[in-house]
């Protein structure tokens, strides 16, 4: 009796903490058993790279800390790609000779996807693992804890894939961005979906910080434009069924279904939206914001075609030498195509240890000042931080300039055959980029 | 009414489909008194065999593929039974209730893992079973997502004619009923708690292979599955075969209807779990031992 009890209390608690996380008004943990799983570990899970040849002593080390999602809910797939970027990083650098004449040591922490473990991950790389600065991060909920621990120790970051204007909005000295903002990035998108000609638009988003800015700042962008027929509908990133509610968009289909999940749920919108017939049709396109990875024609097969998807990395059309190079050797090391972010994870990696170099010391305020005036020609292009102590922000322009690089890439591609790798994918946007017409409809 | 009969028929196959995996952990319920809460995990590695037999190992057709992958799941289920529940029943934990929660949620833990290791982090999918759309009527539905249906109903009829018509069947039930009783008639309760757990994980499995190629497998795909079956399994009255199939029903349609109607179009795919949680809590309220609430099969 005694036993029966206590199940029933801990099947009520599994049922109760479901409950909350689909109540909460702007949730950030996704999973609820996954989240109970990842918590029992009593310290933060941290992988560690060895240098290609071992250090004489401690001293002789610069040790660095990435940051990332291994682990659900967080995005995973992600951020085992950054991690896999910025070893690859480490390991070339190492094999040049190191930096200042020392090996470099990366320490990845995982974020998980959760804040307060992105908090209690970025805090140990600090304050026990004295990491000298800090890279990474591919969500927007973590980077948004991240860097206040960073101004708080005064630990240069740059972050690889966080979009919350508010992260370099904010200003902090330590602060630096070679990812688009949300902003800028959905104005590019914006702009396309208005030159495309869409008129009436549902967005199915995920219940995460990024969800919900991303769809914010759409609706307002596009109402800028006299667009007001848009609609957003929020999901758990985990959910496995859209199909009763794609059943209430179909009852009047717009011209536009997007997609703003990451991860496995791009896939299974796809897939139910095809088989009922709702998208991709003449009437009603698909912008698919994770539509990247190689598996995406796996898991949509025939459905997957005709989507319009972000690319935050280079199109092939505009690879350079440095581009082509990454590419190859991590398809050769990992057996794996890395999506944008990749790119993006290998250059901040890139980015720091130049100023580190630059500032000929691992102080922090020094490798700051040498950030500020980095010029670096990297996978992603010239990367360069505009404003900061070193050029003012002039007055009127926009906060999240500060520290940030400010031509990131955002390329809009479209998939216009069945199987297209990314690399073959059209440009459709921008029009001084595009490779195909702005839009192919099926 | 067409729209209200398209949300009802999808809330209904994806309910039956809930029973399906409800079903594997009543029984476990049932025969051993243990919660399996690695059930998730058993309805991960389902979908992941069908997807290595099917892409990599043999080129089967995915409906072959599926009950050799419910039986791999089953085989491992009944080695861990074998390894780490059996002890439970021979008196040699000190605290067997405590155990087998710690037991199971261990399990949980280093499947998902080991799946993160193996099977690598990008999600996968198996191919369809059949690829055209069925249209009934006014309906379209997924032929991937009717089959799955289809099969279930067929797995769910089997499983109770096994249960109630079978020697085997009247084994277990003896054991959830009365272990020292079965006993002294010639049954060995430990065949049947070990039966009993692959069979449970087995349905897990068959799960999992079934909606693989309609959702997908990831290495944390068993997470919603799971906590969807201890609502159901509450629901329905915990160790009560007909409480699981109806309590799935009931959740299929309810997650369906509600999502489709919730006045806030914004916020009805959010609340979906959410829907079902409410009538499992009023429920309990009213009832408070489930709907077919009984001690025994």
């Amino acid at each position: 009796m005694k036993m029966r009890r206590s199940i029933y209390t801990l099947l009520l608690i599994f049922a109760m903490s479901a409950l909350l996380a689909g109540c909460q008004s702007t949730p950030i943990v996704e999973t609820v058993v996954v989240t109970q799983i990842v918590n029992v570990e009593s310290e933060p899970q941290t992988i560690v790279i060895t240098p290609t040849s071992e250090p004489q002593k401690e001293s002789d080390t610069i040790v660095i800390g990435g940051l990332g999602p291994l682990s659900a809910p967080g995005n995973y797939e992600a951020g085992t790609e950054m991690l896999q970027a910025s070893e690859m990083a480490v390991r070339e650098i190492n094999e040049a000779g190191g930096i200042l004449g020392k090996q470099v040591e990366l320490i990845f922490g995982d974020t998980e996807g959760l804040p307060e473990r992105a908090a209690a991950v970025t805090e140990r790389l600090i304050t026990q693992n004295e990491v000298v600065g800090l890279s990474g991060e591919y969500h927007s909920g973590q980077g948004l804890v991240e860097y206040e621990i960073a101004h708080n120790y005064g630990i240069p970051i740059v972050f690889a894939e966080v979009w919350a204007d508010a992260v370099t909005a904010s200003q902090y000295p330590e602060v630096f961005r070679i990812a688009p903002t949300m902003e800028y990035y959905s104005t590019i998108s914006a702009n396309y979906m208005v030159e495309a000609g869409w008129k009436s638009m549902v967005f199915i988003a995920e219940d995460t910080d990024y969800g919900h800015l991303q769809t914010e700042e759409w609706t307002r962008q596009l109402a800028g434009h006299g667009v007001t027929d848009v609609q957003t509908i929020f999901a758990d990133a985990a959910t496995e069924d859209f199909t009763p509610i794609l059943q209430r968009i179909q009852q009047k289909p717009p011209d536009l279904l997007g997609i703003a999940l990451t991860g496995v749920g791009t896939g299974r919108i796809l897939r139910q939206a095809c088989d009922l017939g709702l998208a991709p049709t003449a009437q009603t396109a698909v912008y698919a914001a994770d539509a990247q990875y190689p598996e995406y024609w796996e898991n949509t097969g025939a459905c997957g075609n005709y989507a319009v998807f972000t690319y935050v990395g280079l199109p092939k059309s505009l690879w350079n030498e440095r581009t082509r190079a990454f590419m190859e050797n991590f398809q050769e090391t990992y057996q794996h195509q890395p999506g944008g972010h990749a790119m993006e994870a290998y250059d901040a990696i890139y980015v720091l240890l130049n100023a580190i170099e630059k500032a000929g010391t691992t102080e922090p305020a020094a490798v700051i000042n040498a950030l500020e005036v980095l010029e670096y020609e990297g996978v992603l292009g010239k990367i360069w931080f505009e404003y900061g102590s070193h050029n003012a922000l002039p007055e009127g322009e926009k906060a999240w300039l500060w520290h940030q690089w400010p031509t990131p890439n955002v390329f809009i591609l479209q998939y216009t055959e069945e199987n297209q790798s990314v690399e073959d994918a059209a440009v459709v946007y921008p029009p001084e980029r595009s490779t195909g017409p702005v839009y192919t409809s099926p | 009414m067409d729209y209200f009969l398209a949300l009802t028929v999808t809330g209904l196959v994806m309910g039956i489909i809930y029973a399906l995996m409800a079903l594997g952990l009543t029984l476990i319920f049932s025969i051993l008194k243990i919660v399996n809460f690695a059930h998730g995990e058993f309805y991960m590695l389902g979908g992941y065999f069908t997807y290595y037999l099917v892409n990599h190992f043999t080129g089967l057709h995915p409906l072959i593929a599926v009950p050799i992958a419910g039986l791999g799941v089953a085989l491992i289920g009944l080695f861990f039974e074998l390894g780490f529940i059996r002890p439970i029943h021979l008196d040699k934990i000190e605290r067997p209730g405590e155990y087998a929660i710690l037991v199971t949620i261990g399990l949980s833990f280093f499947l998902m893992n080991i799946g993160l290791a193996i099977f690598g982090p990008y999600p996968h999918r198996p191919p369809s079973f059949f690829d055209a759309p069925v249209k009934l009527g006014f309906i379209s539905i997924s032929a991937d997502r009717l089959t799955a249906g289809v099969l279930s109903v067929l797995l769910l009829l089997t499983l109770l004619i096994l249960i109630n018509k079978t020697w085997l069947g009247k084994a277990l039930r003896a054991v959830s009923q009365d272990k020292q009783a079965a006993a002294i008639i010639g049954i060995n309760h430990l065949r049947m708690n070990t039966l009993g757990f692959a069979l449970g994980t087995g349905l897990a499995g068959l799960a999992g292979a079934l909606l693989a190629p309609s959702f997908g497998v990831t290495p944390d795909v068993g997470a919603q599955p799971s906590i969807r079956s201890y609502v159901i399994i509450v629901l329905g009255g915990m160790g009560s075969i007909p409480g699981s199939i109806i309590g799935g029903i009931i959740i299929g349609l309810v997650e369906s209807l509600g999502a489709g109607y919730f006045p806030d179009p914004s916020r009805g795919l959010n609340y979906k779990t959410a829907f079902g949680l409410i009538i499992f809590a009023l429920v309990l309220l009213l009832r408070p031992r489930g709907l077919f609430g009984r001690k025994e099969l």
